[in-house]
């Protein structure tokens, strides 16, 4: 009687009572990601292009996992002076990184829902008359505190703009104060650049069509080049119909 | 008769007056007058009438005394044939019982020692293990509802919940009630314990009350223990039982307010928690936003379910005392099972006792009437032996002398009358005797001589003596 028990108790437990299989996503070695959106909403760009990137944008953000890192910055005007608009979250970590748990799935589906919401602001056509200019360079020396603040991190920067540097020292709207053709390599000998190494650039929303658009392409490309940077000519588009999870795989 | 016989004085005394006057008879007559020769006549035929009465009479008087002999005669050989039935019967008893003894006691003594309990102390206990674990998670539940609710616990619950899978995955869950909520486990078990223990009690106690009431009522030994022994732990237990079935009762109703008191409660706390959830997404605070927002929908989930259960509790509540009063029955019903009976079986001896006691009345009783039927009989049959010596003519002579004295009188009264001596007369020379014949003897009256019948009783007597004491033996000796 006890024997017929405990060889029924240990076919349950051989049949039902053991781990279950860890699901393929938990499996993937796949580091964080660091997703930076950085937002151009100077007058240059056109309301449906505002569109174009809050769209881009819902969809990227549907790309995140679990402990990734997303920040949102908005270009800033004339120079790092400016107090950035900036917002920073992390995508909440698994409760049990080695179990899929359904209050990890609604919270993230929960999360970037919120994130597509909140980031709306970004892409919001209204209130952009008083905007002074477009200051693509200092901004991305905020994009490099950002990639050194999270140095385990794979970096995704994502910048919905028409990549025209619009301040006092430099105005590329009609090619009007480009910056000379060593610029980018006397900048980097005088170590004003920033550090954006390892980070995967995606540039959305910039003409290639016409020779000013090629030129100004040709120097963000050096200038990413320099600042070691990863800018395939792929991800530099005007009108992209999605952001890869991994653009530089 | 005495009349006829005056008569006859009378019809004498005018006679022999008349006969007198006319001087009749005189000195000459040598024969008897005519009416000293009629009274003569009369006086015989009187006496004829008599005799054949007393004839009558006595031949009545001897069927009457046979007849009682012979049906008494029968009626005490019946009774004998009775009374030895009876002694054969009791002989018969005995070795029965001597049989019938030998047969127990080597029974008896093949058994054990002990008695083998109702149900065997491993499958008691199991009983008793299961009934106190459907009881502890039929109440766990609603202890764990009515006690304050932690977060924390709700989320460690929540969080092994949807951690458990498999086959053991319904196991793990209500274990996580168990373990995350002690309090509440520590409640229900101590609970259950009480019920198990009284019930225990109660099942105990009530089988030593029925054990001890019986030995009692049977009269096997002498009561040295009062019931109220066990009397007094019953009382105990069955109010000990109904106060916890009450506070399991009246949680259960409790819990219904409870429910949606908390519920109330609860859900003003998640309006709260998503008005701040929404406050912080605004500002951007997604994460906390996301806290704040589990939070509620755990709360919600806690407080809908709370109401739900507490409402299906407070509705089911009469049903689960039923359900709680079967389970208590159960453990007393095995409690009074596995009780194990004190009581040492034995022969018993009181069916002989009373077929043995019942036939010694019947036999007493036939052995009354027996002799008194004998006493009686000797009565009759002296009796019909008077009637048969004596036979129908007893005191003729008197009779005859009487009859005797009529014709005397006669003369005396006419020798009066014509005053002379009677003796004088020559016609009343002659004796004055009527010649009467005497009566036949009575033997000729019966069937049977009496001497048969005084045979036949002192036989059976001593039959009856025989049987009498084969029957003081075996009423005397014991088993």
């Amino acid at each position: 009687m006890v024997r017929s028990l405990l060889a029924v108790l240990l076919l349950l437990t051989a049949c039902g009572g053991g781990d279950r299989p860890v699901p393929p996503e938990l499996l993937e070695d796949r580091d964080p990601e660091l997703l930076v959106f950085l937002y151009d909403r100077s007058s240059s760009i056109m309301e449906h292009e505002l569109e174009h990137f809050q769209e881009l944008t819902r969809q990227r953000l549907g790309l995140l996992h679990h402990g990734d890192h997303i920040v949102a910055l908005e270009f800033l005007q004339q120079s790092l002076d400016e107090e950035p608009r900036r917002w920073s979250q992390p995508v909440p970590e698994r409760e049990y990184p080695d179990r899929v748990m359904q209050r990890d799935s609604v919270n993230h589906a929960r999360f970037v829902q919120d994130a597509r919401d909140y980031l709306g602001q970004y892409t919001d056509p209204e209130d952009r008359d008083e905007m002074l200019g477009t200051d693509i360079l200092s901004t991305l020396h905020l994009v490099a505190a950002e990639v050194a603040a999270y140095p385990d991190h794979r970096v995704t920067v994502v910048l919905f703009s028409d990549m025209l540097q619009a301040n006092h020292i430099m105005n590329m709207e009609g090619l009007v104060r480009m910056p000379p053709a060593d610029w980018v390599e006397r900048q980097a000998s005088a170590g004003t650049l920033p550090d954006l190494g390892g980070a995967c650039v995606v540039v959305v929303g910039a003409r290639v069509d016409t020779p000013a658009g090629q030129r100004v392409r040709s120097f963000w490309e050096g200038y990413f080049e320099a600042t070691n940077a990863d800018l395939r000519p792929s991800n530099y588009q005007h009108r992209a119909v999605r952001v890869a999870e991994t653009p530089c795989a | 008769m005495d009349r006829a016989l005056g008569e006859l004085r009378a019809e004498a005394r005018h006679a022999a007056r008349i006969d007198g006057e006319q001087g009749i008879p005189s000195r000459h007559d040598t024969h008897p007058p005519a009416s000293e020769v009629e009274l003569r006549e009369r006086c015989r035929a009187y006496f004829e009438r008599w005799l054949h009465d007393r004839k009558r009479e006595t031949l009545e008087a001897v069927s009457v005394a046979e007849e009682r002999a012979a049906e008494k005669l029968g009626r005490i050989s019946l009774g004998i044939d009775r009374f030895q039935r009876i002694t054969n019967e009791m002989i018969r008893l005995k070795a029965r019982y001597s049989v019938r003894r030998d047969e127990v006691t080597k029974e008896l003594a093949s058994e054990g020692r002990h008695r083998p309990r109702g149900i065997p102390t491993k499958v008691y206990a199991l009983a008793l293990v299961f009934l106190g674990l459907v009881e502890f998670f039929a109440n766990a539940p609603v202890f764990a509802a009515l006690l304050p609710r932690d977060p924390l616990t709700e989320r460690q619950i929540r969080v092994l919940t949807e951690m458990s899978e498999g086959w053991f995955a319904g196991a793990e869950r209500v274990l996580a009630q168990l373990v995350f909520r002690p309090d509440a486990a520590l409640l229900a078990a101590g609970v259950i314990t009480f019920l198990c223990v009284l019930a225990h009690f109660f099942g105990s106690s009530l089988r030593e009350l029925v054990m001890q009431r019986e030995v009692k009522d049977r009269r096997y030994t002498v009561q040295g223990r009062s019931a109220l022994e066990n009397a007094v732990p019953l009382v105990l237990t069955s109010i000990g039982l109904i106060l916890v079935l009450g506070v399991l009762y009246q949680s259960r109703i409790d819990l219904g307010e409870v429910g949606e008191e908390r519920y109330v409660q609860d859900m003003a706390q998640v309006e709260e928690l998503r008005r701040e959830a929404g406050w912080l997404r605004v500002d951007g605070e997604l994460l906390a936003a996301n806290d704040l927002t589990n939070r509620g929908d755990d709360l919600q989930a806690a407080a809908v379910e709370l109401r739900e259960y507490s409402y299906s509790m407070a509705r089911m509540s009469f049903p689960i005392l039923l359900l709680n009063l079967t389970l208590v029955l159960c453990a007393i019903s095995a409690a009074y099972f596995h009780r194990r009976d004190a009581r040492r079986e034995h022969f018993n001896e009181t069916p002989f006792e009373e077929d043995r006691r019942n036939q010694i009345e019947t036999a007493e009783e036939v052995a009354s009437e027996t002799s008194k039927l004998l006493a009686e009989v000797g009565r009759d049959i002296r009796g019909l032996t008077n009637l048969t010596a004596m036979g129908p003519g007893d005191g003729w002579r008197s009779v005859a002398h009487q009859l005797e004295a009529v014709i005397t009188l006669y003369r005396v009264e006419n020798g009066r009358v014509q005053g002379v001596e009677p003796r004088s007369l020559p016609a009343f020379a002659g004796p004055p005797g009527l010649d009467l014949n005497p009566p036949e003897s009575g033997m000729g009256l019966v069937t049977r001589s009496p001497a048969d019948y005084e045979e036949e009783r002192a036989a059976l007597a001593r039959r009856f003596e025989e049987v009498r004491v084969r029957f003081n033996e075996e009423s005397a000796a014991s088993w």
